[in-house]
């Protein structure tokens, strides 16, 4: 018995030492900004996914639709090759490999956002120069109400999607809490194997 | 050393399931009413040790214990092995749940082989012989597991040689503490409590 308790200790004091230390399990995210899709590779350790296999599939149609190796931090871009669901695969060799998805609506509304907002721009700029002078310039039509409203919105958007983005990478962080439960899984576990022993003695 | 779900193929994947099933099931059989808690324990070792993450070589690495775990548990690490990689891929995601049966293959049983290489130098009655067993089990327990993983990736076509030299080199860290450590618990085991000892029970 004296030997379970020295075991439990060292038990103990690895959940503790452990409490920051995250293992090997190799993660992908990726977000849509303008007509291109951002994509962030690193181990559980924080550490970036360096020059590792990156492929695209279609969500539905599983066909490969553009590749690319990750670069020194980790990160690969790539323009949206269809507006289509996307699956992003990450290989990191040795038998590593993440995941990510990317909806189709997600796609269809930046990318539609986008288009709504290049034509209106190009529209504005011809408008401009067939009517070089204004009767009223104090008097903003819809149109240019829309495109400076999609800017306004975009810029104060940024900072929130960039602390989605960290909230998510934190989350896959191994906190203590799982590590307490899978710990009461065992005891539960070994519960059960005695029970079941002890009849059968 | 936990393989990915969705790297192996269906034929890798079942056949280490089967190998894994038919270990699992003798290892709980062998597993006596007594030997239940010590289990339990090294199961609790062996999901944690996951975590301890080596910050040495260029691959992300961590300890596995399995080769003190195949010591201490013989056949009965098996159950433990697999009860702690389930955990370990349900709560932390490493591995998943269809490469479970690759995965506690793999790990278990270069465990079995630490096992009945030091019940075999147990034998020998000389000094300091379970201390230097215990080092080079905790080694043989990463050195088979880094084996089988490159084996298991074979069929993904990843070339053997260079992945399983990849391996090899980025856990020789790793196969350096784990035996210290082995040799440490041996040794401390020796003096407290010998009888836990394979080869030396009374």
């Amino acid at each position: 018995m004296r030997i379970t308790k020295c075991f439990f200790g060292l038990v103990m004091f690895i959940i503790f030492y452990s409490c920051n230390i995250f293992a090997h399990k190799v993660n992908i995210f990726a977000y849509i900004e303008g007509s291109k899709v951002y994509t962030e590779s690193y181990f559980n350790d924080g550490r970036p996914s360096i020059s590792s296999k990156v492929k695209v599939f279609g969500h539905k149609t599983g066909k490969l639709l553009c590749s690319g190796n990750t670069d020194k931090n980790g990160k690969f871009s790539f323009d949206i090759p269809r507006i289509v669901g996307l699956r992003i695969v990450l290989t990191a060799g040795l038998g590593h490999m993440g995941e990510y998805f990317l909806s189709e609506d997600e796609i269809k509304g930046v990318v539609g956002a986008n288009k709504l907002l290049n034509n209106s721009i190009d529209e504005n700029i011809k408008i401009k120069k067939t009517q070089p002078t204004r009767k009223n310039p104090k008097q903003i039509d819809n149109q240019q109400l829309e495109i400076l409203l999609k800017q306004i919105v975009k810029k104060e958007v940024a900072p929130v999607k960039r602390k989605i983005f960290r909230i998510e990478k934190k989350m896959e962080k191994t906190s203590i809490r799982e590590i307490l439960g899978g710990l009461g899984y065992i005891l539960g576990l070994m519960g059960v194997a005695i029970y079941f022993k002890y009849k059968n003695r | 050393m936990h393989i990915s779900e969705g790297v192996l193929s269906g034929f890798v994947l079942a056949s280490g399931a089967i190998f894994a099933i038919a270990g699992v099931a003798f290892g709980l059989k062998k597993t006596s009413y007594e030997k239940i808690p010590e289990v339990a324990v090294l199961t609790s070792a062996f999901f944690i040790a996951s975590l301890i993450h080596i910050p040495i070589g260029p691959a992300s690495i961590h300890l596995v214990l399995n080769g003190i775990a195949g010591i201490l548990l013989g056949w009965s690490v098996f159950p433990a092995i697999l009860v702690g990689l389930s955990l370990q891929a349900l709560f932390f995601q490493f591995g998943g749940f269809t490469t479970l049966g690759v995965n506690t293959f793999n790990m278990a049983f270069p465990a079995i082989i630490s096992f009945l290489v030091f019940k075999t130098m147990a034998k020998y009655h000389k000094k300091n012989i379970l201390v230097i067993a215990g080092f080079i089990c905790g080694m043989l327990g990463i050195a088979g597991g880094t084996f089988l993983v490159a084996v298991s990736l074979l069929t993904t076509g990843e070339a053997f040689l260079p992945v399983a030299k990849i391996l090899i080199i980025s856990h020789l860290p790793v196969m350096i503490i784990e035996g210290v450590i082995t040799a440490m618990v041996i040794g401390f085991l020796q003096k407290v409590s010998p009888e836990l000892l394979p080869g030396r029970e009374v």
